[in-house]
């Protein structure tokens, strides 16, 4: 990994921060569980809410660590540092290597939520994956210098079905 | 040995939390990962704002229920580590110093601080916090709550009466049931948590 971000922890507070943005762990219990209780509405889309508050808090961090300029001299460095924050905060492996031009296919063949869903509720035929769709908003959004409204992520295959990857479709709106 | 709860946060801190190759963070037979604390506020308090009263109060169950099966079973799975055994387990002679150390544990996860402020053994614990996230957050974009809004703490507190008081593990989940009975989200000073028995 080229950037490890730091980690802040105040003992006396109970307060974590990554490169001082609060941020805490949860289990996969809370984060699937969350999905699980948004998904249960059906009279608005919580999920695209979620997606989307995903992007905006991603997308804050970013503006921080993934701007391209004199320390990252390329889209490419850019996205690989994107794929080792992804890691890093425990969300699975991602490739994010052919977004070069800002649209094309992402892929993840290690995912967090697949895993914890697959260990509370087992397989289903709707992506789980949402989270990472927020992520690539955001990770496009800081190295363009567009809106994470300017870009439409559409999980279109997913392991928890039995796919060999998670693949996100990534299109310029 | 004299029970330190700061002992049990040293030990939390000097645990390996790390992901691996294929970027996920296996501790305690549980997967984390690092979740920004403004996106669970911004997500949750825009759903809770859009739903219903009757499916708001369904997604609280569900997240209350999620955090107790997180709490639940992450705890146990602490207790039952070697290194718990070996660090924590020795300063550990009675129920409510289990007790104590489980509330402890709870001080590493940067969710904000929890202490105890009442012990009743087998019936009642009363926990607080200061320091929530998501309290101020909610004043701030939404103003005074009518509820009380740390489904965390609430499940929290609950869970480990459940795992010091309840039948053996598995079967004690749920034996205890926790209220938040003050939130610094409705205007009260701490939020304040009470677990009894169902």
């Amino acid at each position: 990994m080229d950037y490890i971000p730091k980690i802040r922890f105040e003992a006396d507070k109970n307060l974590l921060y990554m490169d001082d943005i609060p941020i805490s762990l949860h289990c996969h219990y809370f984060n699937c569980g969350l999905i699980n209780a948004i998904e249960a509405i059906d009279y608005f889309d919580g999920i695209d809410i979620y997606i989307h508050e995903a992007a905006k808090c991603f997308y804050e961090y970013f503006k921080r660590i993934l701007v391209v300029d004199d320390e990252i001299s390329s889209i490419e460095k850019a996205l690989k540092r994107a794929e080792d924050i992804y890691r890093f905060m425990g969300y699975g492996r991602i490739d994010l290597s052919k977004l070069i031009t800002g649209e094309g296919i992402a892929t993840s063949d290690s995912s967090y939520f697949v895993v914890g869903w697959l260990a509370i509720y087992g397989k289903r035929d709707k992506p789980v994956c949402h989270l990472t769709r927020g992520f690539i908003k955001a990770v496009l959004a800081t190295i363009f210098k567009k809106d994470i409204r300017d870009f439409n992520v559409i999980e279109i295959q997913c392991m928890i079905s039995n796919a060999q990857n998670c693949k996100f479709k990534v299109s310029r709106i | 040995m004299a029970f330190d709860p700061k002992k049990v946060i040293e030990w939390g801190m000097s645990l390996p939390l790390m992901s691996n190759e294929r970027g996920i963070m296996a501790a305690f037979g549980i997967y984390a990962a690092m979740n920004f604390n403004e996106f669970f506020f911004s997500t949750v308090s825009k759903i809770m704002h859009m739903a219903t009263e009757e499916d708001a109060v369904e997604v609280e169950k569900k997240l209350y229920n999620a955090v107790l099966d997180c709490a639940y079973y992450t705890f146990h799975g602490a207790r039952t580590s070697v290194d718990w055994q070996d660090y924590i387990a020795p300063m550990i002679e009675t129920k409510e110093d289990e007790l104590m150390a489980l509330v402890a544990f709870t001080n590493i996860f940067g969710v904000g601080y929890i202490e105890v402020v009442e012990l009743i053994p087998g019936q009642r614990l009363v926990t607080e916090v200061k320091n929530a996230y998501d309290p101020p957050r909610y004043i701030e974009e939404f103003g005074i709550q009518k509820r009380g809004r740390c489904y965390m703490f609430s499940a929290c507190t609950a869970a480990c009466m459940d795992l010091v008081y309840g039948p053996v593990f598995p079967k004690g989940i749920g034996t205890f049931k926790a209220e938040e009975v003050l939130c610094i989200a409705k205007g009260d000073p701490v939020c304040r948590f009470v677990a009894t028995l169902k």
